[in-house]
């Protein structure tokens, strides 16, 4: 390692080994994604003219009177060695220095005021921007996420048709055992009839002929078609609801009862 | 323990006074590096001094101090005559 550490000074490449890979070169391009915020102060400057550093700098090996007396040193030999003549034109440079600083002293705080207002202006425009568009996307998700959970309920949709079908399928059920009922019962009755008029033929009226003839007229208004009146048959069945006072529309083709 | 950087990636301030010839050899003074290291001069004062949220007037003041300065010492070849003594 002795021997290997002069000539490392030189060397191209580093070992692995050794703490290198995150010092940043000063002058490498600092990879800024998210940009830092702007900072609050400049560097401090001392009588506007003398950074900070320069104190610091000296302060280790001089303390604090350091700078000064470096200071009043310098303008002392500028002044005595006439590096810096006094000339009219000194007394012009006085006067206008002085004016200036003035002028910053009196009116830099209200100054730096206004300048804040104006950049805290144009910040809460883009402030405005920003919330705006995040209150746009907010409510966007928000509706997303109750559409999302209507969707959930669709099952119970589903059920209510579901229910519904059901219930339609019962009411049809009930309505053909209703009808299958009334036709069988109907055609019973048309055989006791027949058996009645029969049994007393001599003794019947013709009024009751003329019942009966009612009874064959009803048993003979079936028409044409079995399915196609029983269709028509049953939608009014189903709107009147199974009542038993629907004789009326009792649909038996003659022929059915004739070959029965 | 021997510097373990190159000598290329150093700070000025962190070259010690031996290696620095070749410190000053070992920069780029191609045109571009110059104009580059113009650039990075001046971003880096314009960085720490103007471009802040409550900057002071020295950002401005010692700019124009320079340029006093800097034109004083052009001009002090006709400012010598205007001496009020010869001899110091």
């Amino acid at each position: 390692a002795a021997a290997a550490a002069p000539s490392l000074k030189n060397a191209a490449l580093l070992r692995p080994g050794v703490l290198q890979a995150t010092r940043i070169f000063h002058t490498g391009q600092p990879n800024l994604a998210p940009v830092p915020p702007l900072p609050e102060h400049g560097g401090k400057v001392r009588f506007g003219l003398l950074p900070e550093e320069f104190f610091q700098f000296l302060y280790p090996k001089t303390g604090v009177t350091g700078p000064y007396v470096l200071g009043t040193g310098l303008i002392l030999r500028l002044l005595s060695k006439e590096i810096y003549a006094i000339t009219p034109e000194t007394f012009s440079v006085i006067s206008t220095i002085g004016f200036l600083v003035y002028i910053v002293k009196k009116h830099g705080a209200s100054v730096g005021e206004f300048a804040d207002k104006l950049n805290e202006q144009k910040i809460a425009q883009l402030e405005e921007v920003k919330q705006a568009s995040i209150k746009q996307i907010q409510d966007a998700i928000d509706m997303e996420k109750s559409q999302q959970a209507l969707v959930q309920k669709r099952h119970y949709l589903f059920d209510v048709q579901r229910n519904n079908i059901a219930m339609a399928l019962e009411v049809t059920y009930r309505e053909q055992l209703h009808r299958v009922y009334r036709e069988v019962k109907n055609r019973l009755d048309y055989h006791i009839s027949v058996q009645n008029y029969d049994a007393s033929e001599g003794t019947r009226a013709h009024d009751k002929l003329g019942g009966e003839a009612c009874g064959a007229e009803h048993l003979c208004t079936a028409g044409e078609g079995n399915s196609r009146q029983v269709h028509c048959r049953s939608k009014a069945a189903r709107k009147e609801g199974s009542s038993s006072a629907s004789y009326v529309n009792t649909s038996i083709p003659i022929k059915t009862a004739r070959n029965s | 323990m021997a510097s373990v950087v190159p000598l290329k990636e150093k700070k000025l301030l962190e070259v010690k006074l031996g290696e620095l010839p070749s410190w000053i050899l070992m920069r780029d003074f191609t045109p571009s590096g110059i104009a580059g290291a113009f650039q990075r001069g001046y971003y880096r004062y314009y960085n720490k001094y103007v471009n802040v949220k409550k900057g002071s007037i020295a950002g401005l003041s010692m700019v124009l101090a320079a340029y006093v300065f800097l034109n004083y010492c052009r001009s002090y070849k006709e400012l010598k005559h205007e001496r009020l003594r010869k001899y110091h």
